[in-house]
């Protein structure tokens, strides 16, 4: 074995000047590798993402017309150059509805997937890292809430908080805390079985230290991949509630609405239903990508 | 002369590596005559497994044959279609796997899984090809063979799986049976009559095998010719007995030295004993587990060692002998069910929280897998630096020039302190946990099945440090291990386990020369490489 | 193997009432005094003596233990209690729409799985890699897209656009086609994931290579190897597909104007109708806990290394 350590160690002064410049040049060269290998799926999911994001941060950037007041003459125009993505009803113009909508949607998620990443890690984390009595106590009650349904547990939290795009997006979050404790405590339980905490422990770690070096980060890569997931699934659920009258109120733009108050229209104005109809897929889409990203499935 | 039953002519297979294509076997010839058994013997990405692959049409999913010829008497069969390929594989060309706990499927029946391949290759009826199956599995030394034709594969010990696995291979009496690692997954002592039963059934039909394998001591004993492969390409190749007594490859005479065999030299004399009190007493330890219906599972039973400071004392056994558990309960990860364990003087029993936790200074544990016993999340300078931030507070600076420092004495370059462990080679992983254990200058280092997991050449170099720090820190080893060629070349006394119970004691030289049980006669026996000559050692230690 | 089934329907039963509890709690017990509130507006004109009698009728007088306990021996029995909004008992109104839903459900769950067994099997068996590519991502695309805008897309598409399914007075089964695809689209993106994922996990084992050697064909041990092993594990998300089938049910029924628990569903929430839609969440939760409950004392049955765990 002597040979190879011989030769760096042979002097200190040249191994510590090339050993990090070959590191560096190592390095250089795999964050250019990774760049070229990302897979375009991916890079497309984050620039869809990018962009709504920036829609709901700064909307009359990129659509000047007024989402909520229409003008009575020009309802229900199909797409042009005045109106990219044409009129609705009421004559307002359907692609600055999108827009200004993105953020009703995406802060929806946002509060959604806080809710539910907060509440079901806390208490996967101490089902998982507790065990016994907590451990029983924990899981029955993850099993009841994940035996109802998702859309009836939403609709009954909202029918106790009242309609409403926060209280909706509470109710979306709400139902998800099963889902995010579940995985938690079975990541907390696989990660408590490695041998590198129990190496922790060996070394003299205390149950609280090994917990927050090792237990903690190694269990939350797949619940980050958990959120992001969730974050698509989210946006399909307030739409849905939205959809069917629960979130926001009209004149809100918000996607699910947009699609709702189409379907009067699809036999004369498809364009009302198509184009909320396909944003919402396409960011859902790009959410589910990333989420499989972290997952590290190339599917 | 007429064609050999297999000529692989410059052979070159890659595979699909993102956008690019990464190749793994650079233009190897080899051939296999008719009857022959030819060795092919490489350490982990030498390429030997993508070459059978590549052979029998079966390269994973983006392996892809870029160039040469593989005649099957005298036809090129690379270029086939995988439905010529398919009348081809089971009649003339058969395989048996690597791994036999995962090559059944668990869903069938055993009887369902021997007959198919007569079900594919001949026109048979349901009742001849019951009875040929029964045939074939009395054939390979399964005992009642009835019963286990109705049986699905997890009801089997994995030395009886791997029984069906050769009743299949050797079913249409191929003319070449490819056999990929078929023992490294068993027990010494099963894997020797496994090799002895695929040697019977083939010289009885004429049979030629192309044994891939990481030991050279097997391929010793089996091989008639020897062709040995790294990085992809022939290092050497020749007939067995020219190719162990007179390398000609530098890479084949390291290969020699760094096989652990019991023709091997200790890697140094005998220490004698230290003064002072025994560094490890184990007095009749017992540990029960929650076993099937009312009666718990012993898995130790009444054991009892003692080992000396300084020195490096041995438990030896197959799987389930009680190896683990032995060590766990030493650590004090698990309590003892019955018996005492003293630990430099400390009655493990009577720690327990801080006591317990202080106590871990003094004995340290190296796990058998590199890959999971480092945290994938940290960096190596983290790994090693923990276990100085659980006792009392060291500075900074302190801490990075004690780390520094174990890392360096483990032969690792200091460039490395700030990777994980997913860009270090198993061998390096090793001496990270190795580093790790020592950071915290214990008395007592626990090495179970520490470098079990390597390959030979690695294997060697870790042996080679871990015998350096000892001489340097006067450590005590407790060394576990399934491999008595590599526990003779450690240690100085050892224990034998079987089923929970030490069958025997003493020291190394006793035991090896002398085995009084009849069990270790078996386990000594059953060594690979008896057939290796006694290796001169190669001028590695500088 | 008699204790493990014992504590298993234990399990089940706890789950049961957990359920049933936490939605007595949050839909009878709690709001009770918030319709309370609403019947006291002055605007209705109640007398107190009306006020009191639905007060009563609530039973909000009666200590909370003895309501739960009431309440949970109607559920017992069969009785769900009445519904506010329509005045006539729950059990009627789920007995008048739940076979619409059933069907609807069972159809779509069908249609469902032969699509999920096309996409997944097809995906394996083509030649081509970019239809194999196509394939695979289907079930991606499938989960992203909301029910409700599907079920519009199909009525403009084949109602409006090829004319294909008549809007104005379908027949009975006309009726149910194009619910019946929305349904089974997303139901299906989850079967088709697990199935391919379990497929492609399958394919890496050594025993398809060990059957490969043998001189199996690819289709040969596809169907004799992988398919039982990477059917199997499909098994266990039958209760969360069920799941899955109620909430798609709701919106489909909304969007194609379908009678059934949907819709019932959907008007409970709009009109607070509590006693409706704690009865429609303790019968789905029974369902679910019904269907793992089948599927777990199946799955010995059919996986023989199970079967051995559970005799020991």
């Amino acid at each position: 074995m002597s040979t190879v350590p011989t030769r760096v160690f042979a002097s200190g002064s040249e191994a510590g000047r090339t050993a990090p410049a070959a590191a560096a040049r190592r390095i250089a060269r795999g964050g250019f590798a990774a760049l070229r290998r990302t897979p375009p799926g991916l890079v497309l999911a984050w620039l869809v993402i990018a962009t709504v994001v920036l829609w709901a941060l700064a909307p009359g950037l990129f659509a000047g017309q007024n989402p909520v007041a229409g003008i009575a003459r020009e309802k229900l125009l199909p797409p042009s150059a005045a109106h990219l993505l044409g009129t609705d009803a009421l004559g307002r113009d359907l692609y600055a509805r999108i827009v200004h909508g993105a953020v009703h949607s995406l802060s929806g998620a946002f509060v959604a997937v806080t809710v539910g990443l907060l509440a079901g890690t806390s208490l996967g984390l101490v089902a998982g890292a507790r065990g016994g009595l907590v451990d029983l106590l924990v899981m029955r009650l993850v099993d009841t809430l994940l035996a109802i349904p998702t859309l009836l547990l939403s609709l009954t939290i909202i029918v106790l908080l009242g309609f409403g795009t926060v209280n909706a997006a509470i109710a979306v979050g709400l139902a998800s805390v099963a889902s995010f404790a579940r995985l938690t405590r079975s990541e907390v339980v696989r990660v408590r079985g490695a041998d590198y905490v129990e190496a922790a422990y060996g070394s003299g770690g205390t149950f609280w230290r090994v917990l927050w070096r090792h237990v903690l980060p190694n269990s939350l890569t797949s619940v980050i991949g958990l959120a992001a997931l969730q974050f698509g699934t989210a946006i399909l659920s307030i739409s849905t509630l939205g959809f069917l009258g629960y979130g926001a109120p009209p004149p809100t733009p918000e996607w699910g609405l947009l699609i709702a108050e189409g379907r009067n229209y699809i036999s004369r104005a498809s364009w009302i239903t198509t184009a909320p109809g396909i944003v919402v897929v396409l960011v859902v889409l790009s959410a589910n990508r990333i989420s499989r990203a972290f997952a590290g499935s190339p599917r | 002369m007429s064609a050999p039953l297999l000529a692989i002519d410059h052979l070159d297979v890659s595979y699909a590596d993102g956008p690019d294509r990464r190749r793994v076997v650079h233009g190897i010839s080899l051939d296999v005559a008719a009857g022959e058994v030819v060795a092919l013997v490489g350490e982990s990405g030498s390429g030997k497994t993508t070459l059978v692959q590549a052979v029998i049409g079966l390269l994973p999913e983006g392996g892809r044959i870029d160039g040469g010829a593989i005649r099957l008497a005298g036809t090129d069969i690379a270029g086939w279609s995988q439905r010529r390929l398919d009348a081809l594989r089971g009649e003339r060309i058969s395989l048996i796997p690597q791994d036999p706990g995962s090559s059944l499927n668990p869903v069938k029946t055993i009887g369902a899984q021997v007959g198919e391949i007569l079900r594919l290759h001949r026109r048979l009826g349901r009742a001849e090809i019951r009875e040929a199956s029964l045939d074939l599995l009395a054939q390979v030394g399964l005992s009642q063979p009835a019963l286990r034709l109705g049986q699905y594969p997890h009801q089997l010990s994995g030395g009886m799986k791997q029984r069906v696995l050769i009743a299949i291979a050797t079913a249409l009496r191929p003319s070449l049976i490819i056999a990929d690692e078929p023992t490294s997954a068993l027990d010494v002592t099963v894997q020797k009559r496994i090799l002895d039963l695929i040697d019977t059934l083939r010289r009885e039909s004429g049979t030629a095998l192309l044994l891939v394998t990481h030991d050279l001591g097997v391929a010793a004993d089996r091989a008639d010719r020897i062709v040995v492969l790294r990085d992809g390409s022939v290092q050497e190749r020749g007939p067995a007995a020219a190719v162990l007594s007179a390398p000609r490859s530098a890479y084949t005479r390291q290969l020699l030295a760094d096989i652990p065999s019991l023709a091997a030299p200790r890697l140094r004399p005998i220490p004698a004993p230290r003064e002072g009190p025994p560094a490890v007493v184990v007095e009749t330890l017992a540990r029960d587990y929650p076993g099937a219906g009312r009666r718990p599972f012993r898995a130790v039973d009444g054991l009892s060692f003692t080992v000396a400071p300084g020195t490096t004392h041995a438990i030896v056994g197959e799987s389930g002998s009680g190896k683990s558990t032995t060590i766990r309960a030493i650590v004090g990860l698990e309590r003892p069910s019955a018996g005492r364990i003293l630990v430099d003087g400390l009655d493990l029993a009577t720690l327990r929280g801080d006591t317990l936790r202080a106590f871990r200074r003094r004995i340290q544990l190296v796990y058998q897998n590199p890959f999971s016993s480092l945290d994938p999340r940290q960096t190596i300078e983290a790994i090693v630096e923990e276990p100085l931030l659980n006792f009392e507070p060291v500075a900074r600076a302190e801490r990075a020039r004690r780390v520094a420092e174990i890392v360096e004495r483990v032969g690792l370059p200091s460039g490395l302190l700030r990777r994980r462990p997913a860009a270090l080679s198993g061998g390096q992983r090793q001496r990270v946990a190795i580093a790790r254990a020592l950071v915290l200058e214990p008395k007592i280092l626990i090495l179970d099945e520490a470098v079990s997991a390597l390959d030979v050449t690695v294997q060697a170099q870790i042996l080679r440090l871990l015998d350096g720090m000892q001489a340097e820190r006067g450590l005590t080893y407790l060394f576990v291990s399934h491999d008595l060629a590599v526990v003779r070349r450690i240690a100085d006394t050892v224990t034998v386990l079987r089923d929970g119970r030490a069958v025997e004691q003493g020291t190394v030289e006793a035991v090896f020369e002398r085995p009084r049980d009849p069990y270790t006669r078996d386990l000594i026996a059953a060594i690979p490489g008896q057939r290796l000559p006694a290796p001169r050692p190669v001028a590695a230690e500088a | 193997m008699v204790r493990r089934l014992l504590a298993r329907i234990g399990q089940a039963l706890v789950v049961l009432l957990a359920a049933f509890t936490a939605s007595f709690l949050l839909l009878q017990a709690l709001p009770a005094d918030a319709i309370l509130i609403k019947f006291m507006n002055p605007d209705l004109g109640l007398s107190p003596e009306q006020i009191a009698e639905i007060h009563a009728a609530y039973g909000a007088g009666m200590p909370l233990w003895s309501q739960y306990l009431h309440a949970l021996g109607n559920f017992l029995t069969g009785d769900f209690g009445t519904s506010v909004q329509a005045g006539v008992p729950v059990r009627d109104s789920l007995a008048a729409n739940l076979p619409a839903t059933l069907t609807l459900a069972a159809l779509g769950f069908l249609a469902a799985v032969i699509l999920a067994l096309a996409v997944s099997f097809l995906s394996n068996l083509t030649g081509f890699v970019w239809l194999r590519n196509s394939l695979a991502a289907l079930p991606s695309l499938f989960v992203s897209v909301p029910v409700f805008w599907l079920g519009i897309l199909l009525i403009q598409v084949f109602s409006f656009q090829l004319k294909l399914v008549p809007v104005i007075d379908p027949g009975p089964w006309e009726r149910l086609i194009l619910p019946v695809a929305a349904l089974a689209v997303p139901i299906s993106a989850p079967l088709a994931q697990i199935l391919m994922r379990n497929i492609d996990a399958v394919l890496t084992q050594p025993f398809v290579a060990v059957a490969r050697a043998k001189g199996a064909s690819r289709h040969s041990v596809l169907w004799r190897h992988v398919v039982p092993n990477a059917l199997l594990p499909t098994l266990t998300i039958a209760g969360v597909l069920f799941g899955e089938l109620l909430a798609g049910a709701v919106v489909t029924e909304t969007v194609f104007g379908l009678n059934g628990l949907g819709t019932l569903t959907q008007q409970a929430v709009a009109n607070q109708d509590m006693a409706v839609l704690q009865a429609v969440v303790v019968i789905s939760a029974t369902a679910f806990v019904l269907i793992n409950l089948a599927v777990d004392l199946l799955y010995p049955l059919l996986d023989p290394r199970i079967a051995e765990a559970d005799a020991r």
